[in-house]
Order: C-alpha cells, then structure tokens, then sequence
C-alpha cells in the first residue's frame, strides 16, 4: 500500500512500526498521549503570551512593575520548562506503546501530579508573589523581600510534585521498557555496544525505545536530585537542618538543567519515530545509534555544571567535566540524528506536508540552540556572556524552535495517522510562518546578547529596547504561524480521538 | 509559623448527643453490613467496607471531639484540620463503606432518586462543594460560625454532605452508572476539585492581614501572631489537599479495558 506520506513506495516500507497496534493494545496509551501533547502544547501557547508580555515590557512598549516581570518571568519559565516536557513525554510514551505495553492508569495518574505541581506554581507566582526564577537558586528565594516564606515554600512544592510526576512517568517507562526486551543489557543494546557491533545475538532495541530508556534512567536520575535539593530546604525552612548553598545549587541545577535538557532529547526521540512514516524507510539500530545515545545517560547528567562556571566554590574539576560534557553531549547525538534523519529523506519521495517540516525545523532548532549553547559552555566565552541575553537566546533556539517543533510535528503526525485526513495545506504555510517568526525572535536574544544586553531585567535602558522592539513582530509572525497550526488540528483532533480505536470493521 | 502565645489545650471535649450519634450510626452500619445491605436481595460487604465506614466514624470523633475541635475555637488553623479531615478523609470513607447500599436505588422514593441523581451529578456536586467550601470561609460567615455554635454544625454538616456529594461520582457510583466514565473526565474532576480548594487555601495563606478577627479577640492572641496562624491555615487546607488529590488519583483511576471491536 503506498504511504500517503510519500509520493511513491519504497521497499522497506512493510517494516515501519505503525502507531498503533495490530491488536489496538495501545488504544488507551495514545488518548493519554493525545492529552499530554494537546495540554502541553496548549500550556505552551499560554506560556507564550507571557513571553510577549515580557518583551513588550523590555522593548518600552508596555509597562509592567517589576515586581509583576519577575512573577511573570517566574511562571513563564517553569511553565515552558514543564509544558514542553509533558508534551514531548505525552509523544514518547505514543512512540513506544506499540511494541511496548504501558500502562494508560499510570500515565494518567502522572498527569494529575503533574496538574497539582502547577497548580502550586501558579499560585505562588501570582498569588503568592514569588518572582525569584525558575532555577530558585538558594537562599536567596526564601529570604524575599516582596514574597513571603510561604510563596518560595509553595513554588518548592509545586516543583516537588512536579518532579514525582516525572519519577512516576520515568520509573514505569523504565520497567515497561525493560521487561519487553527482557532486562536493561538488551535495553541498551550494551553487548552490541562493547563488541562494536559484532555481537548481535540479542534483538535489538527500536531507536525509540532505546531512547526512551535512556530518558527515563536520566529523568529518574533528574527526580532524585530534585528531591535531593527540595526536602532539605523544606526541613531547612522548619528549623531542622541548614543547607550547604553549593549542594543546593549543584542539584537544583542537577535536577532543573537536565529537566530542561530532557524535553529537547525526547524531542529528538520522537523524529525517530515519526520520520520513517513519512520516508517509507524504517530507523535502523546500528552501532552509532546505540552509542551516541547510551553516551547521553552520562553526559546529560554531568553538563549541568556550565552554569555554576562563575561560582568560585565549585570545584575545578566539575567545571572542567562540565565543559567536555557540554561538547561530547551535543556531538554524538547531534551527528547521528542529523546524519541518520538526511540518509532518510534523501531520495525518499518525501511530501513535504506540515508534521515533516516541523521535524525537519526541530532538528534546524536544535542545531543552532545547541551551537549556541556549546558557545556559552565555552568557559572564556561563558565568562563574557552567561548573563547576558545570550543565554536566553540559546535555550529559546532549542526549545521553541527544537522540542516544541518536534512535540508539533509529532502531534500533526498522530492526527494524520490516526485519521488518514492530511494537515491543510495552508499549514505548510504556517509551518515557514512559524520558523521565520521564531527565528527573527530569537536572532533578537542573540545579538542582544552579543551586545552584552543583561537577561533577568524587568527594566531595559533605552539603547537596549530596539532588539525587543525588533522581536515583537517576529512573535506576532510565530503567533499567527502557531494560531494556524492550532486550528488545523482542532479540526482534526475529534477524528483522530476516535481513530484510537482503529478502523471500524466490517461485520 | 507559629500559633502565637495561645496555649494548646490537650483535652478532650465529650459532646453526649454528638458521641451518641457517632456510636449509633456506627452500630446501624454494623447490622446493615452484617445482613448485606438494606433490602432483601443480600449484597456481599467486604471486611474493608466495614473497616472504611468505622475510620470515617474514628477519624470525625477526632476532628470533632479532640483537641483539634478544642483548640479549633481559639485557633484556625486548628479549625481548618476539622475542615480537612471532614471533606478529605471523613467523606471518601464513608462512601467506601456505605456506597454499595446507597447504590440499590430502586429501593429509594422516586424523588429521593430523583434528588439523588441530580446532585450527584459531576457539575452539580463539583459547583456545589465549591460553593459551600468558599462561601463559609468568607469572613462574615465563617465569624458567625464562631459565635454561634448551631450555625458552627451546620457549617460540619454542609461541609460533609457537599463533599459526599463531591467524591460520590468517583466513589459512589458503580461502573455502570457511572458518570465519570472516561479516565479523562475523572482526571478533569480531580483536578477542578483540587484547583479550587488549592485557590482557597493561597488566597488565606497569601493574605497580608488578618481575615477572621474574632480570633484578635482571643486572650493572648497579638495580630502578628494570628496572622502566622492564618498563614498555616491557609497552608493545611493547600498542602495536604495536593497529597489527598495524588492518592485518590491513585485510587480512582482504573486501568481502562481494551476498547471492543466496533462493528457497524
């Protein structure tokens, strides 16, 4: 059957996973994985707003107090950071139910932590009045001078919930991911690994679940340094303990930089998984796979430290790790994606339609966020730029234009092949709308940046208003590219819901 | 935060007719499980449905009769762990215990079943907990349950009925009258409940001045100290709120069964 997806067939197309199981085992997984997408992306768009509120403030166009930037500034960046992160999990956990059995009641009972963890966000930036950041770098946060003890309290918590969520979703994927290919060495293909590929007596993993184990093993890992860092400042805040600032930071940026780390390699995770649909060639397991990802359990884990370069405290040999993991986490996965994705498409027969064009402007966004952040894990470099808008301009790179296109493009893909109905073809045009609107917002951040513009002010002078000013309209350009997108698929999403259950049978 | 320099009184406060009531609903509920149920088609009660209806009872005589109920009088944020025991433990457990019976609805007056159905409904009972719960906290009505004791246990009484009516679709109602039927719409339901109860308890926790002043009133008692004990208050009905939620997600959420063949 030819693939509605391409213009002709190819010979390997009988070997493509489809979404859904033969025996519609998974039915349930993907609504869940449907509600993760849409609420995540529709917390996205929220959180969006906000970002526009935030740079119309910083361009002079609209006022808002300072004290008001920091609460929204607050909420825009750990609802981004959680929003994204549910999106891509919400795909990932679609991209395996196939061929692995997850549980649809954990996933849901995921979801409800994950609500009660940003409900406790919400309430402590804009009732509470916390503004201290997102990364919440201790003591400074519980020691507000607008905010009260309670507000840093309920924001810790919030995160605290959050973090089980996560736990709950890693640890179940984990297991389910393991018991199906019969235990973690065959999971990480590791005999396949060590013997650099000679060794192929076990089946190996699909890139996706490989991926999705590697995930949830750093996910756990992410979970625990959250709990790690927020009970000890809960008992710190009832009197029982005092704690050591520089254990705080180094695990709250443990837990908050791989978090945020996690959504982009999930992202990557999902391309693996859609893009073969659309060139009819499945992603094959081969040894650079295997070891550009198995490389990732450690290196995410060891790179959060290029945050804390300017900390004297920190010991040198962590911030030299961190510099060398920050390269070698990049350039392997960057490598084998980017290679294995142009080895599919080339010659493919690919039709460009909206879900392949996100893939592909996913992997432009995590290109350059990644530059961008290699560049800033530079320590010379770092020294010059880490307070600087430059930062902000690399994490919006790879989260809007990188996780947050694969997490659209995966979603447009579930609709198409759930319903058999094909995006409108407008929304290719929302597609460039989207990319060339991102990309001229987020060029703004950089030359700031480079202009050492500083991140984290509610108050720009006026010789730095004219990159915000530039921005706005590449958000309304985003905007209108996303507002698009978001339409199409509300036309779809009713049939794609009821395509969980697979085709109608005939008596 | 502390409770100021009012001092916390370890005594128990023995209500006969409240302890009465508790020992004979207590008692009714025995016979009823032991005969299974209320008609004559015999239901098969679990040894856990008995076991939940007793806790229900156990943990009302404590919000009730201890000293939480004691040092409720002085203290909000002792009032609020009555509060809290009432709608987040007291109520889901006596629906484990009693649904079963209450389910026979055939047995009931056509507009009992009538009533009953329309209350239990998720919008009805959800708008009506939140009703009940921010209207009470409103600082002219939550006053009036301080110095009038019939409107306080009127105030106990609308609290539980609203939030039987709450958890009723999620622990009510059986798989096959079920009006939740979705794990969707049951994660919906939790978490509008959650939101609003969440909402409540920032706005007490965040306010920058003292909402109930009778409490100023209380021997000893300074402003700032009944502000850090509002502040608590506010905290006890959010934080515990958030774990009640997490474990009744854990336990109502079901493993959905493999979607049927459709055949047209």
């Amino acid at each position: 059957m030819t693939s509605p997806h391409r213009r002709a067939p190819l010979a390997d197309a009988a070997a493509l996973t489809p979404l859904l199981a033969p025996d519609r085992a998974n039915s349930s997984v993907l609504r869940v994985a449907l509600v993760y997408l849409v609420v995540g992306l529709g917390s996205f768009l929220l959180m969006g707003l906000l970002g526009l509120l935030m740079r119309l403030d910083q361009g002079g166009i609209l006022v808002i107090a300072p004290v008001w930037f920091y609460r929204v500034m607050t909420l825009h960046g750990a609802g981004m950071v959680a929003s994204i992160l549910l999106a891509v999990t919400g795909g990932l956990a679609a991209a395996v139910s196939a061929t692995t059995r997850l549980s649809a009641r954990v996933l849901w009972i995921a979801l409800v932590i994950y609500f009660i963890g940003t409900s406790f966000v919400i309430l402590a930036t804009l009732v509470g009045g916390f503004g201290g950041g997102w990364t919440v770098l201790y003591p400074l946060p519980t020691h507000g001078l607008v905010w009260t003890l309670d507000a840093a309290l309920a924001m810790y918590a919030g995160y605290l919930f959050i973090a089980l969520g996560l736990l709950l979703y890693c640890v179940h994927m984990l297991h389910a991911l393991a018991r199906a290919h019969g235990g973690f060495v065959r999971l990480f293909a590791l005999r396949f690994l060590f013997s650099l590929g000679r060794d192929t007596r076990d089946p190996l993993p699909r890139p996706p679940e490989l991926i999705a184990g590697v995930i949830s093993l750093d996910g756990i890992a992410a979970a625990t340094a959250g709990m790690l860092y927020l009970v000890p400042i809960f008992l710190h805040a009832a009197g029982v303990m005092s704690v050591d600032a520089l254990y705080a930071k180094n695990t709250v940026l443990l837990f908050g930089h791989t978090m945020a780390n996690l959504s982009i390699y999930v992202g990557a995770g999902l391309v693996y998984a859609a893009l073969p649909a659309f060139t009819g060639r499945p992603w094959r397991t081969t040894w650079a796979v295997v070891c550009a990802w198995d490389l990732i359990i450690i290196l995410m884990l060891t790179n959060y430290s290029h945050h804390l370069y300017a900390d004297f405290a920190q010991p040198v040999g962590l911030q030299l790790l961190a510099e060398i993991a920050s390269y070698a986490v990049a350039l392997p996965s960057f490598i084998v994606t980017i290679i294995g994705a142009l080895t599919l498409i080339y010659r493919s027969g690919i039709r460009w339609t909206a879900a392949p064009m996100l893939l592909a402007l996913g992997i432009w966004g995590w290109v350059f966020g990644g530059l961008g952040a290699v560049l800033d894990a530079t320590i010379p470099v770092n020294q010059v730029l880490h307070n600087t808008m430059w930062v902000p301009a690399h994490f919006h790179t790879y989260y809007l234009l990188g996780a947050v296109a694969f997490a659209w493009g995966y979603l447009f893909y579930m609709v198409h092949e759930l319903t058999d109905r094909r995006a409108a073809r407008a929304s290719s045009i929302a597609v460039w709308l989207y990319g060339i609107g991102g990309a001229g917002f987020i060029l703004m951040f950089f030359v700031a940046g480079a202009n050492s513009v500083p991140r984290r002010y509610a108050v720009h002078l006026a010789q730095w208003q004219l990159y915000a000013r530039v921005a706005v309209p590449f958000v309304i350009v985003l905007a209108l590219g996303l507002a698009w997108l978001s339409w199409d698929l509300a036309t779809r999403f009713r049939a794609a819901w009821r395509g969980t259950e697979g085709p109608t049978l005939q008596p | 935060m502390g409770t100021g320099s009012v001092a916390f009184v370890w005594r128990w406060e023995w209500d006969p007719p409240f302890v009465a009531a508790i020992v004979v609903a207590e008692l009714v509920y025995v016979v009823l499980w032991a005969r299974g149920g209320i008609g004559s088609r015999r239901l098969r009660l679990t040894p856990s449905r008995l076991t939940a209806f007793t806790a229900a009872m156990a943990v009302m005589a404590i919000a009730l009769l201890s000293p939480i109920a004691v040092n409720g009088e002085r203290l909000l944020s002792m009032h609020m762990v009555e509060h809290d025991l009432l709608i987040w433990v007291v109520a889901p457990l006596v629906l484990v215990g009693v649904a079963p019976m209450l389910d026979r609805a055939e047995r009931f007056p056509a507009i009992v079943r009538n009533a009953g159905g329309h209350l239990t409904r998720p919008l009805v009972a959800w708008v009506t907990s939140t009703i009940l719960l921010w209207v009470w906290h409103a600082p002219l009505a939550y006053e009036w349950t301080l110095a009038d004791e019939t409107v306080h246990h009127i105030e106990h009484l609308s609290f539980l009925g609203a939030y039987l009516l709450y958890w009723w679709p999620l622990i009510g109602s059986s798989r096959e009258m079920d009006s939740l039927r979705t794990n969707g719409a049951r994660v919906a339901y939790l978490v509008a409940g959650m939101m609003q109860s969440a909402l409540l308890g920032a706005l007490i926790t965040f306010h920058q001045s003292v909402l109930y002043t009778a409490y100023l009133h209380v021997p000893g008692v300074t402003p700032a100290s009944a502000l850090a004990d509002q502040r608590l208050a506010g905290a006890l009905m959010w934080f515990p709120g958030a774990i009640v939620f997490t474990v009744a997600a854990a336990l109502v959420i079901r493993q959905p069964a493999r979607l049927s063949t459709r055949v047209v």
